[in-house]
Parts: structure tokens; sequence; C-alpha cells
């Protein structure tokens, strides 16, 4: 998708913004304090109807005003679509196409984009359950099937945790069947995507950082690798996970983790610098950007804040590497390395937007 | 808001039911008032009729006004197969499409840890009792396409399995008259994962 226009009233510290955009890459610069990252979270949120950096909606909503509003004409796939967005303190409305949206559910599934910035660094290094939801995202976008055996997923685990907590196991064995069931489904889906991510991510890795190190996306399921010693092994599970009242196996539990081979040494995750989580980190995004590329979707880049705690060596690569994809990218940035004809720059001072 | 009380009254009773909101309430109570008296009369004899009246099927727990409910009285009825339904209200479902010649089994629900069901609160005792007594050939297994409606087919099957019944399940997938491009995805998936041989020798 490219956004062509986007208008903010409202928002954070825009009181009125209306900017005209297009193809290639947009840099916004200017000092700290004055609205890039505002910037960036409004074009995060026409794709994800959520602020990456706040659960209540008050720190959206300009002081001294009652609604933000957020306006983006796009087109999606050649088809041009204009969504609306109204946050008041009570809660928000979108608009698709003038059409109140009723579920999210129904929205997110149109509309993809990549987010890199501070918090989404320290969420996804955190937190397994982050890393998780990354993923199952960036999957559910190209197969609804997953989304449904997510949701199904879920369901038959309440119903296996609520059993196990009350003790009578009656029927244990068919709810750990239909568990069974979709877990195959869900880690079958998860394997081969890391699998199609880690020599994507391996290149851009390389690519970025001009080293020879070979980073290694590995999929790490809490159930056996062969669905055929499944029902055995939840067997024999059955005493410790009735002791514990809650299922302790399944993709519930499932995690996503890096390591980095470089000298005949292998690095974990828990053990790279943070320019290296950096740099990872930005090479998962790319990866997944090639996925959804071979897929037919181009999905905005949203890099905010992208240039810091990089070494000029890397900010130098990194700027190639974007420049050779066709993407719709948004940088925010202290100072941005040139980015001929794909970019155009834009100064931001004090919640205003100028075209340099 | 100065509105006769027996008019309020009806319109509050109105309201408690499923699917109906205050703006339907009073039209359904205005339609009463203007209809000729006889018909608020056989409405409320209705009303009164259907809750002195109605019980549960001794030997399927359908909706019955004797002993028996009327399929399980049809000597009509195929005694070789047995659709197992949820609750009653599936029967009078299968009954106006008027697509199965059998008899039925009610199980009361779903097996529901989550609302504190399991098999021991379904009529599976009873289910099992007919096929012991009865010649039973076939189970269809007619539980919701839901997670708790696929666990007790589980179930049942797990259980019946080996008893000499051919068990069966609902097919899922394509609604009939529908267009593709109108098929919400869930059923899409459904009817391809479930897709089947066709054509050919």
């Amino acid at each position: 998708m490219v956004i062509q226009e986007l208008g903010l009233s409202g928002f954070r510290n825009y009181q009125e913004l209306f900017l005209p955009l297009g193809e290639g890459i947009h840099l916004f610069l200017g000092a700290n304090g004055q609205g890039k990252t505002n910037l960036a979270e409004a074009l995060h949120l026409i794709t994800h109807l959520e602020s990456f950096r706040s659960r209540r909606l008050e720190p959206l909503i300009r002081k001294g005003q009652d609604t933000a509003r957020i306006k983006a004409r796009f087109t999606r796939q050649g088809r041009p679509c204009l969504v609306e967005i109204e946050i008041a303190r009570g809660g928000k409305k979108v608009w698709l196409d003038g059409q109140p949206v009723g579920k999210t559910s129904e929205y997110l599934p149109l509309f993809f984009s990549l987010l890199f910035n501070a918090e989404h660094l320290y969420f996804y290094r955190s937190f397994p359950a982050y890393r998780r939801a990354f993923f199952d995202r960036l999957i559910s976008f190209h197969d609804r099937g997953y989304l449904e055996s997510l949701k199904q997923l879920r369901v038959v685990l309440a119903q296996k945790n609520s059993l196990l907590r009350q003790g009578d196991l009656s029927s244990l064995a068919d709810w750990n069947r239909l568990f069974m069931e979709k877990s195959q489904d869900i880690t079958g889906r998860r394997e081969l995507t890391v699998s199609q991510l880690r020599p994507e991510m391996e290149k851009s890795f390389q690519g970025i950082t001009g080293r020879e190190g070979r980073l290694t996306l590995t999929y790490r399921s809490s159930l056996p690798a062969d669905p055929v010693g499944w029902p055995e092994f939840l067997q024999a599970a059955q005493e410790k996970e009735s002791q514990a009242g809650y299922a302790l196996y399944g993709p519930q539990r499932d995690d996503y983790r890096m390591t980095l081979t470089e000298g005949g040494a292998t690095a974990k995750e828990g053990e790279f610098s943070q320019g290296e989580y950096r740099a990872a980190l930005l090479a998962l995004l790319l990866g997944a950007n090639r996925l959804c590329q071979q897929l037919g979707a181009r999905p905005v880049l949203i890099l905010d804040d992208l240039f810091s705690e990089l070494d000029a060596k890397v900010r130098e690569h990194l700027a190639a590497r974007l420049d050779e994809l066709d993407n719709q990218v948004f940088i925010t940035a202290t100072q941005a390395p040139d980015f001929g004809r794909r970019g155009k720059r834009y100064g931001i001072s004090g919640g205003t937007c100028q075209g340099e | 808001m100065n509105v006769p009380p027996s008019l309020v009254r009806l319109v509050d009773q109105l309201a408690r039911l499923p699917g109906i909101g205050q703006k339907t309430a009073h039209r359904l109570a205005f339609h009463i008032l203007r209809e000729d008296p006889a018909y608020a009369h056989t409405l409320a004899r209705a009303l009164e009729d259907v809750k002195a009246n109605i019980r549960f099927c001794q030997r399927c727990f359908g909706y019955a006004e004797d002993e028996l409910c009327p399929v399980c009285r049809d000597p009509s009825r195929d005694t070789g197969q047995l659709c197992v339904v949820e609750q009653p209200d599936n029967v009078f479902v299968l009954e106006r499409a008027g697509v199965f010649k059998g008899r039925y089994h009610v199980l009361m629900g779903a097996i529901s840890p989550l609302d504190g069901i399991g098999p021991g609160q379904l009529k599976i005792q009873e289910l099992e009792n007919r096929l012991a007594g009865e010649n039973i050939q076939e189970v269809i297994l007619a539980t919701n396409p839901s997670m708790e409606g696929e666990a007790t087919a589980l179930h049942l099957a797990r259980l019946l399995a080996g008893r000499g019944v051919n068990l069966t399940r609902l097919a899922r997938g394509m609604p009939m008259g529908g267009n593709l491009e109108f098929t919400d995805d869930v059923t899409l998936f459904q009817a391809f994962s479930h897709r089947q041989t066709f054509g050919g020798e």
C-alpha cells in the first residue's frame, strides 16, 4: 500500500497538518521533541488502529481539544481507499471509504506496515508474548486460515485450562486431540515462515552491517518436533499439567530467538550489543518485507529514529539497502544521509512539517 | 411520560425477549392493541399452553407434549438412524428442513469445562442405553461446528467406537446457492480443508 495523503487534526502536537505523500522514501528530520515520533505514530495507527506508545487514548489528543482526527488517502493494490479515524477520550471510531468499521479484526488483515522504533525494540527484546504477536500478525496477513486456527486454539486452550483446574479429566483426551489438531496447523505455519525468513534475514544482516556474521532465526516449539509423538508426550505431561492447573506445552508457549555466528563463535540474542540488536531487528523487518513482497503486498515501512546507535558504516549500508526497496518508507531522524531521487526531505518543527 | 400502565407492562414484557429492543417492543404492543381482541386472546393462550404442555421427550429429550415427542411416536421414521444434537431447538431446525428421516437424541448441551459442563452433565448415558436397547446402525454426530461441539463429537466417537455402529459427522463446506465472492473466510477455509474428490470413476 502507498499512503498518498495524510491529514491530522488535534493529534498530539499537531493542530492541523496536511501532507501530500506518495511513493518514495520520506525523511522527517528535526530536533528532539518537535513531533517526528508523533507523525510515525499516526502513520502506524492507520494500519494497526492502536498506538505503539500508549494504550490510553487521552495522550493522543492535543491539549484543549476533544477529539483527534487522522485522515489518510492511500492506494492498495492500485485501488484508492480512504481511512478516517476519530479519537475521543471515550473511544475511537474508524471509517473505511465512508463506511463505519465495526470489527477491528475485519480491518486489520487488509493493511500491513512494518515498524521499527525504540518501543518495538524494547518489547520485542523483552517479551516472548510480543514476539509471538509480531509473527502471528505477519503470518495471518498472508493466511487467514492461520488466524482462524489461532482463534480456535484460544478457545480450546481456555477450555483445557478450565478442565485442568477443575480436575474432572474425563474429556481431557478430546480437548487434547483438538489442541493437537490446531497446534499442528499453527506450528507448521510458524516453522515454514521462519524457514522462509532465515536466508533473507541472514542476507539483510550482512548487507546492513557489512559483516560476515551469520544471523540465524530459530523457532522454538515447546512440543516435540514431530507431531507423531505429541499424543504420547501430552499423555506423559498430564500429571504435571493437572498439578499446574494449566497447559504447559503448546503454541502459546513457543518462542522465536536469534543467534549470531561469527569467527567460529555463536552469540545468543541476550549477548547482542545494542547496535547488533538494532541491526538484527532491522534484518527481521527487511526479511518480513521480502516475504510480503513475494506474495504481492508492499507494506509501508515506518522507521522511527532510525539512525541512532548505529555507526557511520552501518548507517550508510542501511541507507543503500532501503534505497533498493520499492516500498513506501517513512524515516524519522535528527539527521539522515541523502537518498537521491527516491528521497523526499521534510523539516519537522513544533508540530509543523515543511518539505525541503 | 404519561402512558397507560397496561401498555407499559406489555412493552416491558416484550422487550425482555431476545432480539427485541424497546422500539420493536412498542411496534409489537401497538400492533396487538390494534388487532381484534380474539388475537390477543389466542396469543395469550398459546403462551400459556407452551409453558403448561411442553416437556422433554422421555426417549430423545426433544420437546414433547406427551411422554414421547412427535418424531419418536411416528412409526414411519427410520429407527436405524440416530442424529445426535446439542439442544432441543436443533431438532426443530432439522425437522423444518425435512432433511432427516431417522430419530434424534438431544444431549442437552455440549462439553464445556468453562461452563462447568463435562460428559457427566450431558445425556450420554441415556444415549448408550438407547444404543444397547434399540436397533441403531448409524449415529450421526450433528453437534455444532464450534470447538465445544467438536470436543463433544470427539468424545462420543471415542466412547462409541467398536460398538458396531457406523459413526458419521455432518460435513462442513460451501453453502448451497452461495457465491464464492460473498462467502466468509472461515467457511472458505473449512470448505478447502474438507474438500472432496470429484468426478471421474
